[in-house]
């Protein structure tokens, strides 16, 4: 039973390996890269409606 | 739960990381990594030290962490950004410091990934062993533990923390469970203490050389940070998980010690691959050895899972800065995971884990750590300096400031003496690998990085400048 187990853990590690590389594919292929790369430091966007970010206090340094 | 984009003013998509994050999930982050160091690890410091020995090296360590935790949260309640400490080092330290303390996490994260993994492989193996088949190769198991859970981490934060939070309770429920079924209400009926704790075998210097082995109690409870951009409110969220996580920790390595010093003599302990299961054994209750079996395996299984939740995060947003090439910094438009981040710390992981090396793998996961923490006492005293209370909000506050520093720079320059005393080599070898990788960021890499960009917190300028 163990050896039948072996197997299949390469088998499933190598299906899993392989779907998160072809759904990382499609996402390269689908989007933009600038859409991708978008993501900004320390914006927390449930502030973006007009809302005061919490630690801000004063000007940009 | 929604995973669309958010639409920007300028009318692109903007697709960042999803805050959907509570306590729980920062409990779950910083325990779930940490806890498999109760399991396994700690007890070399009972070969170095003898029992006493190991219990000071439990507690001066518990008390280094316990600064580590109160610094990490009043800082990351501040600069609440993926990458935890290493976006504290560039907002307060500079680039330098920065791309180093981002290195030390993500080496000692995927290390510590890569043992957790080998772990689990070695734990089957025993299992297989026991049911009559000897000879099981672990590297299967390895690599389909870290696929699975790489696989969690590219689907959604939300899932895999939550799940985190569900094995990483039951792992130290069975070391609850395991000391209420030795009966310390009755001294001598189960637990041998009286006949089995010794003098110190090597002296103070065996109590100093066993305080690296008093980090595996706690190593890993400062990555509650890297969960800062993606917790609903870093301010309240962070401290709480970080603070809540320190306090379980230090109970489970008090009730760790208490047990397994009481049921196994510290010459065997001092040397045992799995102590705390040993000590279950001791008992003579099935049912005690299979809660133990069961929470070792899951404490392994959520210490790399936590593992692979930050190192991502920190390769992902060195990649953000360019300090690492830019393309790691891509969030994925649906999961909103660093998914190329999580992908390209797969095969590093598993060749870490194909190596076989646990101790040597180990020991630079420590090393890692350590250089990390001894950065944390310079970083706090510049950012109380540069942004003195009242002058920016901060999530949390800790008491008694500079004094946390301070004790926090003396237990890491004596614990680097004790490493030292271990091991000096790798100590070494260490060093030169981050000097080296530090002149390749200033003679190479810096260079690409937006310098303006990198400085995203809305704070006054900071004083003297």
């Amino acid at each position: 039973m163990w050896i039948i187990l072996e197997y299949a853990a390469w088998a499933t590690a190598a299906g899993i390996l392989l779907w998160m590389v072809m759904d990382a594919a499609r996402v390269n292929r689908q989007f933009n890269e600038d859409t991708l790369m978008s993501s900004k430091e320390g914006v927390d966007e449930l502030l973006e409606h007009g809302e005061v970010p919490e630690a801000a206090e004063g000007g940009k340094g | 739960m929604t995973a669309e984009a958010t639409n920007t003013d300028a009318g692109q998509e903007r697709v960042g990381l999803l805050r959907v994050l509570g306590p729980v999930h920062v409990w779950a982050l910083g325990v779930g990594i940490v806890l498999v160091g109760e399991f396994m690890g700690w007890n070399f410091s009972v070969g170095k030290g003898g029992a006493f020995g190991a219990l000071i090296a439990c507690w001066v360590i518990g008390l280094l962490y316990t600064c580590v935790a109160m610094i990490d949260s009043e800082v990351t309640s501040t600069v609440a950004a993926a990458g935890g400490q290493y976006a504290q080092a560039k907002h307060i330290m500079g680039p330098l410091m920065a791309f180093n303390v981002g290195l030390y996490l993500v080496m000692a994260y995927t290390m510590l990934e890569a043992a957790d993994a080998l772990i689990v492989g070695d734990l089957l193996a025993i299992l297989a062993a026991q049911s009559g088949y000897e000879s099981l190769d672990p590297r299967p198991f390895v690599v389909l533990i870290i696929a699975l859970l790489a696989l969690l981490n590219y689907r959604g934060v939300f899932m895999t923390l939550s799940l985190n939070f569900i094995i990483t309770a039951a792992a130290f429920a069975s070391i609850l469970i395991l000391f209420i079924g030795v009966k310390p209400w009755q001294p001598g009926a189960i637990l041998q203490h009286q006949g089995l704790l010794t003098e110190l075998p090597y002296g103070w210097i065996g109590v100093i050389a066993s305080f690296q082995f008093g980090i595996w109690y706690y190593l890993g409870i400062e990555g509650t940070c890297q969960a800062a951009e993606e917790v609903r409110s870093p301010s309240r969220s962070l401290p709480l998980g970080t603070m809540t996580g320190i306090m379980t920790l230090l109970i489970a390595a008090t009730l760790t010690w208490y047990v397994c010093s009481g049921l196994l003599p510290w010459q065997y302990l001092g040397q045992a691959t799995v102590p705390l299961y040993d000590a279950s054994r001791m008992t003579g209750s099935l049912l005690l050895q299979i809660f133990l079996f069961v929470g070792t395996m899951f404490a392994a299984t959520a210490s790399a899972n936590g593992c692979i939740n930050d190192a991502s995060r920190a390769w992902f947003s060195m990649g953000r800065d360019r300090y690492m090439p830019q393309w790691f910094g891509a969030v994925h438009p649906v999961y909103r995971t660093p998914y190329r981040s999580i992908l390209i710390l797969i095969p590093i992981a598993v060749s870490f884990a194909f190596t076989g090396l646990l101790d040597q793998v180990i020991t630079f996961s420590i090393l890692s750590g350590l250089l990390g923490y001894t950065f944390m006492p310079i970083n706090m005293i510049l950012f109380r300096r540069k942004w003195p209370l009242g002058t920016i909000r901060r999530g949390y506050v800790h008491p008694f400031h500079p004094l946390p520093a301070i004790v926090l720079m003396a237990l890491c320059v004596t614990t680097f003496f004790a490493t030292y005393l271990g091991f000096g080599t790798q100590l070494l070898a260490m060093m030169i690998f981050y000097i080296v990788a530090s002149l390749w960021f200033v003679l190479h890499r810096y260079k690409f990085v937006r310098r303006a960009d990198q400085f995203t917190m809305n704070w006054p300028k900071p004083q003297g400048y």
